[in-house]
């Protein structure tokens, strides 16, 4: 197999007895075999039993079709998502030998549709210290330059995906970490309304902004992956007690007559973008408007003002999280979220109560402009992804975050890429819609990448 | 009952080394201006739902 394909475009061949799962998962085998030990995008491989379940699918298939698009795909999970009879770390010394007892809720959805997990991959320490040269395992590295940061903190899955060596993984994203990969590694990535999908069996780290969503080369791949893990999960309080919507029926079916509002002050005054990912953003202004959308600017409160809640609430709840293990074995963790989490002790129960009431305020400001738009377009990243041994690891406390606002809201928000820079790392947007408006978003990043036209992924 | 601690690292039972307040000097500074905001920014009036009455329809 020369190229490896995107999920939808694989599941039409093993559909059409074109493809066979065992020949594509044996070509994603190959691509780890050949970019694992640059990129480290894996913690650990499940490759018997990833062969093993691509026999058996096989036979099923020939025998009844396929259960869906998803059966036969090759997949991943991120080491913070539980996969029974594997190990989940966290990335970390303190779940060091850890083996997960049962799968987390999206690892069974998924395995339902028949998809194929290839093993567990790397991420930032327990989703949130990264890049970490200190760990027991080293940090992933960009495919489109393995000298580059993937950012985070679903790193592996970020890596993984672009190189091939999967079709789609899981990520997990609290103030940015499915949206952030996404962008530095050139993909699809989206975190779904809050309550969306179960965090059953997934570490948290910030239980009120914890959101699990998947990353993949495309939207198209985003959306199928997203509707076999979407739906309540009376183990999880977060999961919402209503049906999934159809997330995937409506895909093709354009942006004509939606309202495109461009939050132009958050990537042009609040926080400055690179040249590159400015023009992807207005590029795809004039995608959207071609395509017969109504273009609109918008103002919401600026970034800072998100910032300042969002950074209160992580640390608040990602402090009452790791307090037990910080107090009995500190010095296991990495240096950088150690010292990220010992600043939770700063943080009061007055800072957290006025926080929520922020927060509050802020999300019916955002419902407000929105009812005047379906859409909001902006940033989802700086720019192009910096050198792995450059990022300032106390970056998230001095400059806003693009992507924190949307975790402080709880509404969809989905990164697709816009292109190469001038340093040929990828360039991406941001697209976010109303709460439980998931298909929307998933529909116009369809037709924007559809109109941009199919990327190369990094060494083809 | 023992004497409070102005620290809060000692409150919270984590107290910092010579060598960790150092390097978490500027850091604490930075998230402190961020609390300083949130305090600030939640005016008095301000309705605040920690939790969601259950027989509410989420979301």
């Amino acid at each position: 197999m020369s190229a490896i394909p995107t999920i939808a475009a694989a599941a039409r061949a093993i559909a059409a007895r074109r493809l066979s799962p065992v020949e594509l998962i044996r070509a994603c085998i190959g691509r780890i075999e050949k970019h694992q030990e640059v990129l480290h995008a894996f913690v650990a491989l499940d490759l018997e039993r990833a062969i093993a379940a691509a026999r058996a699918a096989e036979a099923r298939i020939l025998r009844d079709g396929p259960r869906g698009p998803l059966d036969g795909i090759p997949i991943a999970h991120k080491d913070i998502v539980d996969v029974a009879g594997l190990p989940t770390t966290a990335c970390s010394r303190i779940l060091a030998g850890n083996v997960a007892t049962r799968d987390a809720a999206v690892v069974r959805r998924w395995a339902e549709a028949g998809a194929i997990s290839l093993g567990k991959l790397t991420t930032h320490e327990f989703a949130w210290g990264g890049p970490s040269f200190d760990l027991p395992t080293p940090p992933a590295r960009n495919p489109w330059n393995p000298d580059h940061f993937t950012a985070g903190s679903s790193s592996g899955t970020g890596a993984a995906v672009a190189s091939g060596m999967i079709l789609g993984g899981t990520g997990s994203d609290t103030g940015g970490s499915i949206r952030g990969p996404a962008a530095l590694c050139g993909l699809a990535g989206i975190k779904p309304t809050y309550g969306l999908v179960p965090r059953t069996g997934v570490i948290p780290l910030a239980w009120s902004m914890d959101h699990v969503g998947p990353l993949a080369w495309t939207a198209e791949d985003c959306a199928l992956l997203l509707q076999a893990a979407a739906g309540h999960d009376p183990e999880d309080p977060g999961s919402a007690a209503r049906p999934a919507p159809d997330l995937v029926s409506g895909l093709g079916d354009g942006v004509k007559g939606l309202r495109v509002g461009v939050v132009r002050h958050f990537h042009e005054a609040d926080v400055q973008v690179s040249p590159a990912t400015r023009q992807g953003i207005d590029a795809a202004a004039r995608i959207f408007a071609d395509l017969g959308a109504e273009l609109r600017d918008v103002t919401l409160p600026p970034l800072a003002e998100f910032w300042a809640p969002g950074m209160t609430l992580l640390l608040g709840e990602a402090f009452a999280v790791h307090g037990p293990w910080l107090r009995a074995q500190r010095a296991a963790y990495g240096e950088i979220l150690r010292e990220r989490l010992l600043l939770g002790a700063l943080v009061t129960g007055e800072h957290i109560i006025a926080a929520q009431r922020l927060r509050r305020r802020l999300a019916g400001e955002v419902a407000a402009a929105m009812r005047e738009v379906d859409l909001l377009l902006t940033a989802a990243a700086m720019g192009e992804a910096p050198r792995i041994d450059a990022v300032d690891p106390w970056i998230g406390f001095r400059t806003p975050s693009l992507t924190l606002p949307f975790n402080l809201t709880g509404q969809p928000a989905m990164t697709v890429c816009a292109g190469l820079g001038e340093g040929g790392l990828p360039v991406a947007i941001q697209l976010a819609g109303r709460p439980w408006e998931d298909a929307t978003v998933l529909r116009a990043a369809h037709a924007y990448e559809q109109a941009r036209g199919p990327l190369k992924r990094p060494g083809a | 009952m023992p004497a409070p601690t102005e620290d809060p690292f000692t409150r919270a039972g984590l107290p910092l080394d010579a060598a960790e307040r150092t390097r978490l000097g500027e850091p604490a500074r930075l998230l402190e201006a961020l609390l300083a905001r949130v305090r600030d920014g939640a005016g008095q009036g301000e309705p605040a739902v920690i939790f969601v009455p259950p027989a509410a329809k989420r979301p």
